[in-house]
């Protein structure tokens, strides 16, 4: 059994119902849609095409283990994963943010009262984990003038915050 | 625009399990995609970055590597890095206590910038639980004399104020026999933050640098009176020559670790004073420790009501002679050898959960089981 799935820039995509209800969102709607394609107007087919890709990989994959937080987040990531992620980075920032916006899971977790645990869907992975997994491992090992390279961040600092950061780049500074 | 200062670096092998896996995705033109990412999600990135150098921080050896208070390899100098970038990443940084709560610092620095650095940090760790190890303390000369007046030593900047509540408060002592200096009580009374947790580790201590008093003796009552919060004490690497016969008992020590621990050991005279210890650990990399003499010469049996789980080497640790029910609560038992594991289990039957030789076992049945599986 299949769904049809309508992006933002109105490309109509037929995924394998199993596959699809790994995006806990779609998964969601399903119920309430019936036969009528799902929108989903806040991703593009690019997008949803790399995020189906990871989902038709992972369909068969357990849960997550539950995460309340408290462990410490980690920057491992497999292989099949690093090269699926080894995109460019307009790919990579809207990755992290569709896949945020497709999993919704505090909506998930009052409405059907089940453990969180039950509600971690692959989709999550993505979002939470290879894409602010490959951020972190691109910000690791670099100066705050690298970091704002790589990402084209403007250095926008009041001049009030400069004497502060000034001061504070004594606190671990190379000598 | 750039800063005409130097900025520091974060830690450059990080992550090098990885490393070779990592491609980094290219610049797309002019645009700042990172904008666009909801404060959580830069939250949980800038997590990673810098819980993944503590890690790496911590498997190394944390030599001071320059004047500053920190390591420029530490998860805090990361956190400092990241708050250095954009006015939008200081602000989540700041705003985000656990970026800042694993701090390892050094007193041997500038104290200007030490004051400077405990002052900022602490006030964005704020009440959040957090873990504080400083290195490098040190109180007298070889001589005996004072290396600083306290208004001059540089722990003063290390006060814990009253907002904060640390997990753990480890202290590298550089001499030994400093525990009950008093300037070391000084100082913990000047901690007016819930300290819950203490370490005290000798373990850079060097005894040829170190003053040698006449009597070593040295009193743990002292040091609690001062951090009237404290749940969990870890000795490490320490001279057990505890001052116990006069002591009152400790009723809020809920954990107790002794980590390589040396001198003599008056175990059931130091357990008497812990009515409502959970946990006790002894680990013995390097045993060399010794029953003290009150303990040898008539040798009991070690027993307590309350503790829930035990780690240590072998049951023989614990003096049990066999047949009587010594630790009627116990829970978790981990033990490296089996050595009179089978009569003590027999005894203690109510152990839920067991550690051998680093197996795990759900039950002693699960043991019991799977030791005949093995014989047969």
């Amino acid at each position: 059994m299949s769904i049809t799935i309508v992006t933002s820039d109105n490309e109509q995509f037929c995924v394998e119902k199993l596959v699809a209800q790994r995006i806990a969102l779609i998964e969601d709607m399903v119920e309430n849609a019936g036969d009528r394609p799902i929108p989903l107007p806040n991703v593009t087919a690019s997008v949803l095409r790399k995020i189906l890709e990871y989902c038709e990989h992972h369909k068969n994959d357990p849960l997550p283990p539950y995460d309340d937080g408290s462990r410490s987040r980690t920057t491992h990531i497999s292989e099949w994963d690093q090269k699926f992620i080894t995109v460019d980075q307009e790919m990579l920032f809207e990755i992290i943010l569709a896949a945020n916006y497709l999993e919704m899971k505090p909506l998930l977790y009052v409405r059907l009262n089940v453990p969180r645990v039950q509600c971690l869907t692959a989709c999550n992975a993505v979002a939470g984990d290879i894409g602010c997994k490959t951020v972190a491992n691109m910000i690791k090992g670099k100066s705050p003038e690298e970091i704002r390279k790589l990402f084209n961040i403007v250095n926008n600092f009041t001049p009030e915050e400069e004497a502060q950061i000034r001061k504070e780049a004594e606190w671990a500074e190379d000598r | 625009m750039c800063f005409p200062f130097r900025t520091n670096t974060m830690n450059s092998c990080a992550d090098e399990s990885n490393a070779e896996y990592i491609e980094t995705p290219s610049a797309s033109g002019e645009k700042d995609f990172t904008a666009h990412l909801p404060v959580e999600l830069l939250v949980d990135i800038f997590q990673r970055v810098v819980s993944s150098s503590d890690h790496l921080f911590y498997e190394e050896s944390p030599e001071k590597v320059n004047g500053s208070p920190i390591s420029s390899r530490c998860g805090l100098a990361s956190a400092i890095a990241l708050s250095h970038v954009s006015s939008r990443w200081r602000s989540i940084t700041i705003n985000e206590p656990l970026l800042w709560a694993t701090v390892i610092l050094y007193l041997n620095c500038d104290m200007v910038i030490l004051d400077h650095f405990c002052r900022t940090l602490f006030d964005r760790i704020g009440g959040a639980h957090c873990r504080i190890r400083i290195h490098g303390i040190k109180f007298q000369r070889r001589n005996g004399k004072c290396e600083y007046s306290m208004e001059k030593h540089p722990i003063r900047a290390c006060r814990i104020p009253r907002h904060m509540n640390v997990e753990i408060l480890r202290l590298g002592f550089l001499a030994e026999y400093e525990c009950n200096h008093p300037q070391f009580l000084d100082y913990l009374l000047s901690c007016h933050g819930k300290i819950l947790g203490i370490n005290i580790d000798w373990g850079e201590a060097i005894s040829s640098q170190s003053f040698q008093p006449d009597d070593r003796r040295w009193s743990l009552s002292r040091i609690f009176l001062r951090i009237p919060f404290v749940r969990k004490v870890e000795l490490c690497y320490v001279d057990m020559c505890l001052l116990l016969t006069d002591e009152p008992i400790w009723p809020y020590i809920e954990e107790l670790t002794l980590d390589n621990v040396y001198g003599s050991l008056a175990l059931s005279k130091l357990l008497s004073k812990l009515p409502n210890l959970q946990k006790f650990t002894l680990v013995e990399d390097y045993p060399e420790w010794t029953i003290d003499e009150s303990e040898a010469s008539n040798p009991t049996e070690l027993s307590h009501q309350n503790l829930k789980e035990i780690t240590v080497d072998t049951i023989s640790t614990l003096r049990w002679t066999g047949g009587n029910l010594c630790f009627p609560s116990l829970q978790r038992l981990c033990v490296e050898s089996e050595y009179q594991l089978d009569n003590f289990l027999a005894v203690h039957s109510h152990v839920q959960a067991l550690i051998v030789g680093g197996t795990h076992y759900g039950s002693v049945r699960e043991y019991i089981n799977r030791a005949k599986t093995w014989e047969a």
